[in-house]
Protein backbone atom coordinates (compact mmCIF):
# COMPACT_ATOMS: atom_id res chain seq x y z
CA UNK A 1 0.00 0.00 0.00
CA UNK A 2 1.64 3.21 -1.01
CA UNK A 3 -0.18 6.31 0.16
CA UNK A 4 0.62 9.80 -0.98
CA UNK A 5 2.88 11.23 1.68
CA UNK A 6 1.57 14.08 3.82
CA UNK A 7 4.86 15.93 3.50
CA UNK A 8 7.27 15.56 0.65
CA UNK A 9 10.68 17.14 0.09
CA UNK A 10 12.06 16.87 -3.45
CA UNK A 11 15.64 17.93 -4.10
CA UNK A 12 15.42 20.69 -1.52
CA UNK A 13 18.40 23.04 -1.36
CA UNK A 14 18.94 25.98 0.95
CA UNK A 15 21.74 28.48 0.53
CA UNK A 16 22.07 31.38 2.94
CA UNK A 17 23.70 34.47 1.50
CA UNK A 18 26.58 35.63 3.62
CA UNK A 19 27.98 39.05 4.28
CA UNK A 20 31.57 38.10 3.47
CA UNK A 21 30.52 36.91 0.02
CA UNK A 22 30.75 33.23 0.91
CA UNK A 23 27.25 31.78 0.48
CA UNK A 24 26.52 28.98 2.91
CA UNK A 25 24.79 25.85 1.69
CA UNK A 26 22.79 24.48 4.58
CA UNK A 27 20.58 21.88 2.82
CA UNK A 28 21.74 19.72 -0.09
CA UNK A 29 19.40 17.67 -2.26
CA UNK A 30 17.08 16.71 0.57
CA UNK A 31 14.45 14.12 -0.36
CA UNK A 32 11.94 12.99 2.24
CA UNK A 33 8.49 11.45 2.30
CA UNK A 34 6.60 11.63 5.55
CA UNK A 35 3.40 9.62 5.84
CA UNK A 36 0.36 10.83 7.68
CA UNK A 37 0.09 9.67 11.31
CA UNK A 38 3.72 8.55 11.46
CA UNK A 39 6.40 9.67 13.89
CA UNK A 40 9.36 10.84 11.86
CA UNK A 41 12.69 11.63 13.49
CA UNK A 42 15.46 13.78 12.07
CA UNK A 43 18.81 13.49 13.80
CA UNK A 44 22.02 15.39 13.23
CA UNK A 45 24.75 17.27 15.01
CA UNK A 46 24.50 20.95 15.86
CA UNK A 47 24.60 23.02 12.69
CA UNK A 48 23.65 20.10 10.43
CA UNK A 49 20.62 22.06 9.22
CA UNK A 50 17.85 20.34 11.19
CA UNK A 51 16.04 23.52 12.19
CA UNK A 52 16.34 24.90 8.68
CA UNK A 53 14.87 21.69 7.27
CA UNK A 54 11.91 21.51 9.64
CA UNK A 55 11.18 25.22 9.10
CA UNK A 56 10.76 24.59 5.38
CA UNK A 57 7.63 22.59 6.22
CA UNK A 58 5.70 25.59 7.55
CA UNK A 59 7.39 28.04 5.22
CA UNK A 60 9.34 29.97 7.86
CA UNK A 61 12.35 29.21 5.67
CA UNK A 62 12.08 29.24 1.90
CA UNK A 63 14.14 26.65 0.03
CA UNK A 64 16.42 28.09 -2.64
CA UNK A 65 15.90 24.98 -4.76
CA UNK A 66 13.56 22.00 -5.01
CA UNK A 67 10.05 21.74 -3.65
CA UNK A 68 8.29 21.06 -0.38
CA UNK A 69 4.69 19.91 -0.47
CA UNK A 70 2.13 19.52 2.27
CA UNK A 71 -1.06 17.53 1.55
CA UNK A 72 -0.17 17.78 -2.12
CA UNK A 73 0.12 21.58 -2.05
CA UNK A 74 3.43 23.30 -2.74
CA UNK A 75 4.53 25.18 0.36
CA UNK A 76 7.42 27.12 -1.09
CA UNK A 77 5.35 29.07 -3.60
CA UNK A 78 2.43 29.97 -1.32
CA UNK A 79 1.60 33.65 -0.91
CA UNK A 80 1.71 35.01 2.61
CA UNK A 81 -2.02 34.87 3.33
CA UNK A 82 -2.25 31.26 2.09
CA UNK A 83 0.87 30.45 4.05
CA UNK A 84 -0.78 31.74 7.23
CA UNK A 85 -3.77 29.46 6.80
CA UNK A 86 -1.43 26.55 6.07
CA UNK A 87 0.37 27.26 9.34
CA UNK A 88 -2.86 26.73 11.22
CA UNK A 89 -2.54 23.07 10.15
CA UNK A 90 1.01 22.79 11.44
CA UNK A 91 1.78 23.13 15.13
CA UNK A 92 5.33 23.69 16.32
CA UNK A 93 7.16 23.44 19.62
CA UNK A 94 10.69 24.56 20.45
CA UNK A 95 13.66 23.86 22.67
CA UNK A 96 13.16 27.11 24.58
CA UNK A 97 9.35 26.67 24.78
CA UNK A 98 8.79 30.26 23.59
CA UNK A 99 5.79 31.05 25.75
CA UNK A 100 4.72 34.68 25.97
CA UNK A 101 5.96 35.80 29.40
CA UNK A 102 3.32 38.51 29.80
CA UNK A 103 0.41 36.15 29.18
CA UNK A 104 -1.12 33.54 31.44
CA UNK A 105 -1.14 29.90 30.42
CA UNK A 106 -4.73 30.32 29.27
CA UNK A 107 -3.92 33.39 27.15
CA UNK A 108 -0.88 31.67 25.69
CA UNK A 109 -2.95 28.73 24.52
CA UNK A 110 -5.63 31.06 23.11
CA UNK A 111 -3.16 33.25 21.22
CA UNK A 112 -3.29 31.34 17.89
CA UNK A 113 -7.07 31.84 17.66
CA UNK A 114 -7.24 35.26 19.30
CA UNK A 115 -7.97 37.06 16.04
CA UNK A 116 -10.35 34.44 14.69
CA UNK A 117 -14.11 34.77 14.80
CA UNK A 118 -14.73 32.07 17.33
CA UNK A 119 -17.24 31.10 19.91
CA UNK A 120 -15.61 32.26 23.13
CA UNK A 121 -17.34 29.71 25.34
CA UNK A 122 -16.36 26.83 23.06
CA UNK A 123 -12.78 28.10 22.93
CA UNK A 124 -12.65 28.22 26.70
CA UNK A 125 -13.83 24.64 26.92
CA UNK A 126 -11.28 23.60 24.37
CA UNK A 127 -8.44 25.18 26.33
CA UNK A 128 -9.66 23.42 29.46
CA UNK A 129 -9.75 20.11 27.60
CA UNK A 130 -6.24 20.67 26.19
CA UNK A 131 -4.89 21.53 29.63
CA UNK A 132 -6.29 18.28 30.91
CA UNK A 133 -4.82 16.40 27.99
CA UNK A 134 -1.32 17.73 28.69
CA UNK A 135 -1.73 17.11 32.42
CA UNK A 136 -1.97 20.70 33.71
CA UNK A 137 -5.68 21.11 34.55
CA UNK A 138 -5.07 23.64 37.34
CA UNK A 139 -2.54 25.95 35.71
CA UNK A 140 -4.76 28.07 33.47
CA UNK A 141 -4.13 31.31 35.32
CA UNK A 142 -0.43 30.78 36.06
CA UNK A 143 2.25 32.79 34.29
CA UNK A 144 5.04 30.93 32.43
CA UNK A 145 7.62 32.17 34.94
CA UNK A 146 5.82 30.12 37.59
CA UNK A 147 6.20 26.83 35.68
CA UNK A 148 8.98 24.24 35.42
CA UNK A 149 10.56 23.44 32.06
CA UNK A 150 8.46 20.33 31.55
CA UNK A 151 5.28 22.23 32.41
CA UNK A 152 6.22 25.01 29.99
CA UNK A 153 6.66 22.48 27.21
CA UNK A 154 3.25 21.01 28.02
CA UNK A 155 1.69 24.45 27.70
CA UNK A 156 3.52 24.93 24.40
CA UNK A 157 2.10 21.60 23.21
CA UNK A 158 -1.41 22.68 24.20
CA UNK A 159 -0.91 25.96 22.32
CA UNK A 160 0.24 24.05 19.26
CA UNK A 161 -2.86 21.83 19.40
CA UNK A 162 -5.53 24.55 19.73
CA UNK A 163 -6.04 24.61 15.96
CA UNK A 164 -6.32 20.79 15.64
CA UNK A 165 -3.23 20.61 13.42
CA UNK A 166 -2.41 17.59 11.30
CA UNK A 167 1.26 17.83 12.13
CA UNK A 168 3.31 18.80 15.13
CA UNK A 169 6.87 19.92 14.44
CA UNK A 170 9.15 19.42 17.43
CA UNK A 171 12.47 21.26 17.14
CA UNK A 172 14.69 19.88 19.93
CA UNK A 173 11.62 19.95 22.14
CA UNK A 174 13.26 17.94 24.91
CA UNK A 175 16.83 19.19 24.67
CA UNK A 176 16.44 21.62 27.57
CA UNK A 177 14.83 19.05 29.86
CA UNK A 178 16.23 16.51 32.31
CA UNK A 179 16.05 12.79 31.40
CA UNK A 180 12.91 12.02 33.40
CA UNK A 181 11.03 15.06 32.06
CA UNK A 182 12.24 14.20 28.56
CA UNK A 183 10.68 10.75 28.97
CA UNK A 184 7.40 12.25 30.21
CA UNK A 185 7.16 14.68 27.29
CA UNK A 186 8.02 11.96 24.76
CA UNK A 187 5.35 9.72 26.29
CA UNK A 188 2.84 12.56 25.99
CA UNK A 189 3.79 13.12 22.33
CA UNK A 190 3.47 9.42 21.51
CA UNK A 191 0.11 9.38 23.24
CA UNK A 192 -1.07 12.32 21.10
CA UNK A 193 0.05 10.44 18.02
CA UNK A 194 -1.95 7.37 19.04
CA UNK A 195 -5.05 9.16 20.25
CA UNK A 196 -5.35 12.00 17.77
CA UNK A 197 -3.46 10.50 14.84
CA UNK A 198 -1.32 13.62 14.68
CA UNK A 199 1.83 13.29 12.58
CA UNK A 200 4.96 14.07 14.60
CA UNK A 201 8.21 15.33 13.18
CA UNK A 202 10.88 15.20 15.82
CA UNK A 203 14.21 16.95 15.39
CA UNK A 204 16.90 15.97 17.86
CA UNK A 205 20.58 15.34 18.36
CA UNK A 206 19.90 12.49 20.78
CA UNK A 207 19.55 9.00 19.34
CA UNK A 208 17.66 7.91 22.47
CA UNK A 209 14.80 10.21 21.52
CA UNK A 210 14.62 8.53 18.11
CA UNK A 211 14.87 5.09 19.64
CA UNK A 212 12.12 5.76 22.18
CA UNK A 213 9.67 7.55 19.99
CA UNK A 214 10.04 7.36 16.24
CA UNK A 215 8.87 5.01 13.50
CA UNK A 216 11.18 6.45 10.85
CA UNK A 217 14.47 8.26 11.03
CA UNK A 218 16.56 10.41 8.71
CA UNK A 219 20.17 11.18 9.54
CA UNK A 220 21.27 14.66 8.48
CA UNK A 221 24.96 15.42 8.07
CA UNK A 222 26.15 18.80 6.80
CA UNK A 223 22.80 19.41 5.12
CA UNK A 224 22.61 16.02 3.41
CA UNK A 225 20.40 13.11 4.36
CA UNK A 226 22.95 10.33 4.51
CA UNK A 227 20.62 7.57 5.65
CA UNK A 228 16.92 7.10 6.27
CA UNK A 229 14.42 4.36 6.89
CA UNK A 230 12.45 2.45 9.44
CA UNK A 231 13.99 2.96 12.88
CA UNK A 232 14.40 -0.76 13.56
CA UNK A 233 16.16 -1.50 10.32
CA UNK A 234 18.44 1.51 10.67
CA UNK A 235 19.32 0.51 14.22
CA UNK A 236 19.98 -3.09 13.28
CA UNK A 237 21.95 -2.34 10.19
CA UNK A 238 23.33 1.20 10.09
CA UNK A 239 25.30 1.82 6.91
CA UNK A 240 26.98 5.15 7.55
CA UNK A 241 29.65 5.77 10.14
CA UNK A 242 27.79 8.76 11.58
CA UNK A 243 24.66 6.64 12.03
CA UNK A 244 26.71 3.93 13.72
CA UNK A 245 28.19 6.53 16.05
CA UNK A 246 24.75 7.86 16.95
CA UNK A 247 23.54 4.33 17.64
CA UNK A 248 26.61 3.56 19.73
CA UNK A 249 25.53 6.36 22.09
CA UNK A 250 22.44 4.31 22.96
CA UNK A 251 24.17 0.96 23.25
CA UNK A 252 26.24 -0.49 26.03
CA UNK A 253 27.47 -3.29 23.83
CA UNK A 254 30.88 -1.79 23.27
CA UNK A 255 33.50 -3.30 25.53
CA UNK A 256 35.50 -0.52 27.13
CA UNK A 257 39.23 -0.75 26.62
CA UNK A 258 39.75 -0.72 30.40
CA UNK A 259 37.98 -4.04 30.74
CA UNK A 260 40.11 -5.55 28.02
CA UNK A 261 43.27 -4.13 29.56
CA UNK A 262 42.36 -5.28 33.02
CA UNK A 263 42.84 -8.86 34.07
CA UNK A 264 39.12 -9.30 34.59
CA UNK A 265 38.61 -11.18 31.35
CA UNK A 266 41.90 -12.93 31.61
CA UNK A 267 41.84 -13.87 27.94
CA UNK A 268 44.18 -16.61 26.92
CA UNK A 269 45.34 -17.28 23.40
CA UNK A 270 42.76 -19.85 22.47
CA UNK A 271 39.74 -18.00 23.88
CA UNK A 272 37.67 -15.93 21.49
CA UNK A 273 35.83 -12.73 22.25
CA UNK A 274 32.67 -12.71 20.16
CA UNK A 275 30.05 -10.03 19.60
CA UNK A 276 26.61 -11.13 18.50
CA UNK A 277 24.02 -8.60 17.30
CA UNK A 278 20.38 -9.23 16.51
CA UNK A 279 19.35 -8.74 12.94
CA UNK A 280 15.69 -9.64 12.86
CA UNK A 281 14.61 -10.15 16.38
CA UNK A 282 15.15 -13.91 16.85
CA UNK A 283 15.58 -15.08 20.39
CA UNK A 284 19.22 -15.44 21.32
CA UNK A 285 19.45 -17.25 24.59
CA UNK A 286 18.86 -20.71 23.06
CA UNK A 287 21.85 -20.04 20.78
CA UNK A 288 24.16 -19.78 23.74
CA UNK A 289 22.95 -22.91 25.45
CA UNK A 290 22.84 -24.71 22.10
CA UNK A 291 26.49 -24.10 21.30
CA UNK A 292 27.67 -24.97 24.79
CA UNK A 293 25.76 -28.23 24.74
CA UNK A 294 26.50 -29.30 21.19
CA UNK A 295 30.04 -28.08 20.64
CA UNK A 296 31.31 -28.53 24.16
CA UNK A 297 32.46 -24.92 24.54
CA UNK A 298 31.99 -22.60 27.48
CA UNK A 299 30.13 -19.44 26.54
CA UNK A 300 30.68 -16.79 29.14
CA UNK A 301 28.51 -13.67 28.73
CA UNK A 302 30.59 -10.56 29.37
CA UNK A 303 28.23 -7.78 28.31
CA UNK A 304 24.61 -7.89 27.30
CA UNK A 305 22.36 -5.11 26.09
CA UNK A 306 18.96 -6.06 24.84
CA UNK A 307 15.95 -3.82 24.48
CA UNK A 308 12.65 -3.91 22.71
CA UNK A 309 12.20 -1.62 19.72
CA UNK A 310 8.98 -1.67 17.73
CA UNK A 311 8.04 -4.89 19.53
CA UNK A 312 11.25 -6.59 18.38
CA UNK A 313 14.36 -7.24 20.42
CA UNK A 314 17.36 -5.13 19.57
CA UNK A 315 20.89 -5.36 20.84
CA UNK A 316 23.19 -8.27 21.47
CA UNK A 317 25.78 -9.93 23.62
CA UNK A 318 29.51 -10.01 23.99
CA UNK A 319 30.66 -13.50 24.97
CA UNK A 320 33.93 -15.29 25.57
CA UNK A 321 34.16 -18.73 24.00
CA UNK A 322 36.47 -21.18 25.66
CA UNK A 323 37.31 -24.78 24.80
CA UNK A 324 39.22 -26.77 22.24
CA UNK A 325 40.25 -24.77 19.20
CA UNK A 326 38.38 -27.11 16.87
CA UNK A 327 35.25 -26.94 19.00
CA UNK A 328 35.35 -23.14 19.05
CA UNK A 329 35.70 -23.15 15.28
CA UNK A 330 32.65 -25.39 14.92
CA UNK A 331 30.64 -23.17 17.26
CA UNK A 332 31.61 -20.09 15.28
CA UNK A 333 30.67 -21.78 12.02
CA UNK A 334 27.29 -22.58 13.48
CA UNK A 335 26.75 -19.05 14.74
CA UNK A 336 27.81 -17.67 11.36
CA UNK A 337 24.90 -19.46 9.73
CA UNK A 338 22.31 -17.87 12.03
CA UNK A 339 20.45 -14.65 11.33
CA UNK A 340 22.71 -12.61 13.51
CA UNK A 341 25.72 -10.41 12.94
CA UNK A 342 28.80 -12.14 14.27
CA UNK A 343 31.99 -10.28 15.01
CA UNK A 344 35.00 -12.14 16.36
CA UNK A 345 36.81 -9.38 18.09
CA UNK A 346 40.52 -9.28 18.29
CA UNK A 347 40.84 -7.17 21.36
CA UNK A 348 44.55 -6.76 21.64
CA UNK A 349 45.60 -6.32 25.13
CA UNK A 350 47.78 -3.26 25.24
CA UNK A 351 51.35 -3.70 26.52
CA UNK B 1 7.17 77.00 57.84
CA UNK B 2 6.21 79.94 55.63
CA UNK B 3 8.66 82.12 57.46
CA UNK B 4 11.44 79.57 56.96
CA UNK B 5 10.79 79.61 53.20
CA UNK B 6 10.68 83.42 53.26
CA UNK B 7 13.98 83.46 55.11
CA UNK B 8 15.82 81.07 52.83
CA UNK B 9 14.16 81.97 49.49
CA UNK B 10 13.39 85.70 49.71
CA UNK B 11 13.42 86.36 45.98
CA UNK B 12 11.36 83.33 45.15
CA UNK B 13 8.78 84.33 47.75
CA UNK B 14 8.62 87.78 46.20
CA UNK B 15 7.95 86.27 42.75
CA UNK B 16 6.02 83.26 43.93
CA UNK B 17 3.28 83.43 41.31
CA UNK B 18 5.82 83.76 38.48
CA UNK B 19 7.75 80.81 39.92
CA UNK B 20 4.73 78.52 40.13
CA UNK B 21 3.62 79.70 36.73
CA UNK B 22 6.94 78.57 35.26
CA UNK B 23 6.64 75.20 37.02
CA UNK B 24 3.24 74.89 35.35
CA UNK B 25 4.79 75.78 31.98
CA UNK B 26 7.38 73.05 32.41
CA UNK B 27 4.60 70.54 33.04
CA UNK B 28 2.67 71.84 30.05
CA UNK B 29 5.65 71.52 27.72
CA UNK B 30 6.60 68.10 29.05
CA UNK B 31 3.12 66.66 28.76
CA UNK B 32 2.29 68.00 25.28
CA UNK B 33 5.69 67.13 23.84
CA UNK B 34 5.87 63.67 25.40
CA UNK B 35 2.42 62.66 24.17
CA UNK B 36 3.06 63.77 20.59
CA UNK B 37 6.63 62.46 20.57
CA UNK B 38 5.55 59.12 22.03
CA UNK B 39 3.16 58.50 19.15
CA UNK B 40 5.71 59.52 16.49
CA UNK B 41 8.55 57.60 18.16
CA UNK B 42 6.47 54.46 18.53
CA UNK B 43 5.59 54.50 14.84
CA UNK B 44 9.22 55.14 13.82
CA UNK B 45 10.56 52.49 16.20
CA UNK B 46 8.09 49.88 14.94
CA UNK B 47 9.09 50.88 11.40
CA UNK B 48 12.76 50.36 12.22
CA UNK B 49 12.19 47.00 13.90
CA UNK B 50 9.96 45.42 11.26
CA UNK B 51 11.87 46.66 8.19
CA UNK B 52 15.34 45.68 9.38
CA UNK B 53 17.14 42.73 7.81
CA UNK B 54 15.42 39.59 9.19
CA UNK B 55 12.49 41.77 10.32
CA UNK B 56 8.94 40.54 9.79
CA UNK B 57 8.47 43.00 6.90
CA UNK B 58 12.10 43.31 5.87
CA UNK B 59 12.61 46.39 3.66
CA UNK B 60 16.31 47.29 3.76
CA UNK B 61 15.88 50.54 1.81
CA UNK B 62 13.14 51.86 4.08
CA UNK B 63 15.15 50.82 7.12
CA UNK B 64 18.22 52.62 5.81
CA UNK B 65 16.35 55.88 5.26
CA UNK B 66 14.71 55.76 8.71
CA UNK B 67 17.96 54.83 10.41
CA UNK B 68 19.96 57.61 8.73
CA UNK B 69 17.29 60.20 9.49
CA UNK B 70 17.18 59.34 13.15
CA UNK B 71 20.97 59.45 13.34
CA UNK B 72 21.12 62.79 11.57
CA UNK B 73 18.78 64.49 14.02
CA UNK B 74 20.39 62.84 17.01
CA UNK B 75 23.77 64.25 16.06
CA UNK B 76 22.66 67.91 16.17
CA UNK B 77 23.12 69.53 19.61
CA UNK B 78 19.74 70.71 20.87
CA UNK B 79 20.69 74.36 21.28
CA UNK B 80 21.79 74.50 17.63
CA UNK B 81 18.69 72.60 16.54
CA UNK B 82 16.45 75.25 18.17
CA UNK B 83 18.16 78.00 16.21
CA UNK B 84 18.12 76.05 12.96
CA UNK B 85 14.42 75.31 13.32
CA UNK B 86 13.31 78.91 14.00
CA UNK B 87 11.83 79.58 10.52
CA UNK B 88 10.00 76.25 10.52
CA UNK B 89 8.82 76.80 14.11
CA UNK B 90 7.38 80.21 13.15
CA UNK B 91 5.59 78.60 10.24
CA UNK B 92 4.09 75.83 12.34
CA UNK B 93 3.42 77.50 15.69
CA UNK B 94 3.08 81.12 14.57
CA UNK B 95 5.82 82.12 17.01
CA UNK B 96 9.29 80.98 17.97
CA UNK B 97 9.16 82.10 21.60
CA UNK B 98 7.20 81.24 24.71
CA UNK B 99 5.77 77.83 25.46
CA UNK B 100 3.99 77.72 22.12
CA UNK B 101 7.24 78.29 20.28
CA UNK B 102 9.11 75.56 22.14
CA UNK B 103 6.77 72.64 21.46
CA UNK B 104 7.96 72.01 17.91
CA UNK B 105 11.73 72.15 18.55
CA UNK B 106 11.28 70.02 21.66
CA UNK B 107 9.46 67.38 19.63
CA UNK B 108 12.17 67.41 16.98
CA UNK B 109 14.82 67.32 19.69
CA UNK B 110 13.47 64.45 21.77
CA UNK B 111 11.86 62.19 19.13
CA UNK B 112 15.09 60.69 17.70
CA UNK B 113 16.23 59.79 21.23
CA UNK B 114 12.79 58.45 22.15
CA UNK B 115 12.68 56.43 18.90
CA UNK B 116 16.01 54.75 19.68
CA UNK B 117 14.87 54.02 23.21
CA UNK B 118 11.63 52.37 22.08
CA UNK B 119 13.46 50.58 19.28
CA UNK B 120 15.81 48.97 21.78
CA UNK B 121 12.85 48.04 23.99
CA UNK B 122 11.18 46.30 21.02
CA UNK B 123 14.43 44.59 20.04
CA UNK B 124 14.64 43.10 23.52
CA UNK B 125 11.66 40.89 22.65
CA UNK B 126 13.04 37.36 22.16
CA UNK B 127 13.23 36.41 18.48
CA UNK B 128 11.75 33.03 19.48
CA UNK B 129 8.52 34.82 20.44
CA UNK B 130 8.36 36.60 17.09
CA UNK B 131 8.88 33.25 15.40
CA UNK B 132 5.97 31.82 17.40
CA UNK B 133 3.81 34.63 16.07
CA UNK B 134 4.69 33.58 12.53
CA UNK B 135 4.35 29.86 13.22
CA UNK B 136 0.82 30.21 14.64
CA UNK B 137 -0.22 32.15 11.57
CA UNK B 138 -0.50 35.73 12.87
CA UNK B 139 -0.28 38.58 10.37
CA UNK B 140 2.54 41.13 10.69
CA UNK B 141 0.13 43.65 12.22
CA UNK B 142 -1.05 41.06 14.76
CA UNK B 143 2.56 40.19 15.59
CA UNK B 144 3.34 43.87 16.22
CA UNK B 145 0.33 44.21 18.48
CA UNK B 146 0.25 40.91 20.32
CA UNK B 147 3.93 40.09 20.51
CA UNK B 148 6.18 43.13 20.03
CA UNK B 149 4.08 45.68 21.89
CA UNK B 150 2.45 43.38 24.41
CA UNK B 151 5.73 41.79 25.46
CA UNK B 152 7.68 45.03 25.70
CA UNK B 153 5.24 47.08 27.81
CA UNK B 154 7.47 47.05 30.91
CA UNK B 155 10.52 48.05 28.82
CA UNK B 156 8.56 50.76 27.03
CA UNK B 157 7.50 52.21 30.38
CA UNK B 158 11.11 52.11 31.52
CA UNK B 159 12.45 53.92 28.45
CA UNK B 160 9.59 56.42 28.56
CA UNK B 161 10.65 57.30 32.09
CA UNK B 162 14.23 57.85 30.93
CA UNK B 163 13.00 59.96 28.03
CA UNK B 164 10.71 62.09 30.21
CA UNK B 165 13.66 62.90 32.43
CA UNK B 166 15.80 63.88 29.44
CA UNK B 167 12.89 65.91 28.13
CA UNK B 168 12.69 67.89 31.36
CA UNK B 169 16.36 68.70 30.81
CA UNK B 170 15.56 69.95 27.32
CA UNK B 171 12.65 72.08 28.55
CA UNK B 172 15.11 73.83 30.84
CA UNK B 173 17.46 74.50 27.89
CA UNK B 174 14.70 76.21 25.91
CA UNK B 175 14.64 78.71 28.78
CA UNK B 176 17.88 80.10 27.33
CA UNK B 177 16.00 81.29 24.27
CA UNK B 178 13.04 82.62 26.21
CA UNK B 179 10.95 79.51 26.02
CA UNK B 180 9.32 79.72 29.45
CA UNK B 181 9.33 77.14 32.20
CA UNK B 182 11.60 76.49 35.15
CA UNK B 183 14.72 76.96 33.04
CA UNK B 184 13.53 80.39 31.97
CA UNK B 185 12.88 81.36 35.60
CA UNK B 186 16.31 80.15 36.66
CA UNK B 187 17.97 82.22 33.94
CA UNK B 188 15.94 85.41 34.40
CA UNK B 189 16.06 85.55 38.18
CA UNK B 190 18.83 83.24 39.25
CA UNK B 191 21.42 83.97 36.58
CA UNK B 192 20.72 87.42 35.14
CA UNK B 193 19.65 89.05 38.45
CA UNK B 194 22.10 86.98 40.44
CA UNK B 195 19.48 85.68 42.88
CA UNK B 196 21.10 82.45 44.00
CA UNK B 197 18.03 81.32 45.97
CA UNK B 198 15.99 81.34 42.75
CA UNK B 199 18.49 78.96 41.14
CA UNK B 200 18.40 76.64 44.13
CA UNK B 201 14.61 76.64 44.21
CA UNK B 202 14.64 75.59 40.54
CA UNK B 203 17.08 72.77 41.27
CA UNK B 204 14.99 71.51 44.19
CA UNK B 205 11.76 71.50 42.22
CA UNK B 206 13.47 69.72 39.27
CA UNK B 207 14.91 67.05 41.55
CA UNK B 208 11.46 66.49 43.04
CA UNK B 209 9.80 66.20 39.60
CA UNK B 210 12.46 63.82 38.28
CA UNK B 211 12.30 61.63 41.40
CA UNK B 212 8.52 61.39 41.23
CA UNK B 213 8.61 60.43 37.52
CA UNK B 214 11.31 57.85 38.19
CA UNK B 215 9.36 56.36 41.09
CA UNK B 216 6.13 56.12 39.09
CA UNK B 217 7.94 54.61 36.11
CA UNK B 218 9.72 52.01 38.22
CA UNK B 219 6.49 51.11 40.00
CA UNK B 220 4.54 50.39 36.81
CA UNK B 221 7.42 48.71 35.03
CA UNK B 222 7.81 46.29 37.99
CA UNK B 223 4.10 45.75 38.38
CA UNK B 224 3.65 44.73 34.76
CA UNK B 225 6.70 42.50 34.57
CA UNK B 226 6.07 38.78 34.95
N1 LIG C 1 19.45 33.04 8.68
C1 LIG C 1 20.64 32.45 8.50
N2 LIG C 1 21.63 33.06 7.82
C2 LIG C 1 22.82 32.48 7.64
N3 LIG C 1 23.15 31.26 8.10
C3 LIG C 1 22.22 30.59 8.78
C4 LIG C 1 20.92 31.13 9.03
N4 LIG C 1 20.21 30.23 9.74
C5 LIG C 1 21.03 29.18 9.93
N5 LIG C 1 22.23 29.38 9.36
C6 LIG C 1 23.35 28.44 9.36
O1 LIG C 1 22.89 27.22 8.87
C7 LIG C 1 23.49 26.14 9.57
C8 LIG C 1 22.42 25.19 10.02
O2 LIG C 1 21.61 25.84 10.95
P1 LIG C 1 20.42 25.10 11.70
O3 LIG C 1 19.91 26.02 12.72
O4 LIG C 1 19.47 24.57 10.69
O5 LIG C 1 21.18 23.89 12.38
P2 LIG C 1 20.68 22.84 13.43
O6 LIG C 1 20.98 21.50 12.89
O7 LIG C 1 19.27 23.13 13.81
O8 LIG C 1 21.61 23.10 14.67
P3 LIG C 1 21.31 23.12 16.22
O9 LIG C 1 21.36 21.69 16.67
O10 LIG C 1 22.44 23.91 16.77
O11 LIG C 1 19.98 23.76 16.42
C9 LIG C 1 24.28 26.75 10.71
O12 LIG C 1 25.63 26.67 10.39
C10 LIG C 1 23.84 28.17 10.77
O13 LIG C 1 24.91 29.01 11.09
MG1 LIG D 1 18.30 23.84 15.57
Amino acid sequence: MSLDPLIKFSHVEKVFPNKDGQPRQVLRDVNLSIQEKSIFGIIGHSGAGKSTLIRCINGIEKPTGGTVSFSGKLVNTLKSSKLRSLRQNIGMIFQQFNLMPSRTVFENIMLPIKYRHINRAEARQKVTRLLEMVGLPDKASAFPSELSGGQKQRVAIARALIDDPKVLLCDEATSALDPQTTQDILTLLKDLNHRLGITLIIVTHEMEVIENTCDFVAVLDHGKIIEQGNVYSVFVNPKEILTQRFIATTSRLELPQEIIDSDLLNLTGKQKLVKITYLNGKAMVPLISFISRNFNVDANIVVGDIKILQQKPLGGLVIVLDGLESDIKKALDYLGKQEIRLEVQNYDKRN
Amino acid sequence: MISVIEKWFPNVTMNASIFWNSVGQTFEMTIIVSVISFVISLILAIGLVVTKKDGILSQPTVWNVLDKMVNLFRSIPFIILIAALIPLTRLISGTAIGVQGTIFPLIVGITPFFTRQIESALNEVDTGLIEVGQVIGLSPFQIIRSVYLKESIPSIIRVTTITLISLIGLTAIVGVVGGGGIGDFAIQYGYQQNQLDATYACIIILVVIVSVIQAIGTFFSRKLFH
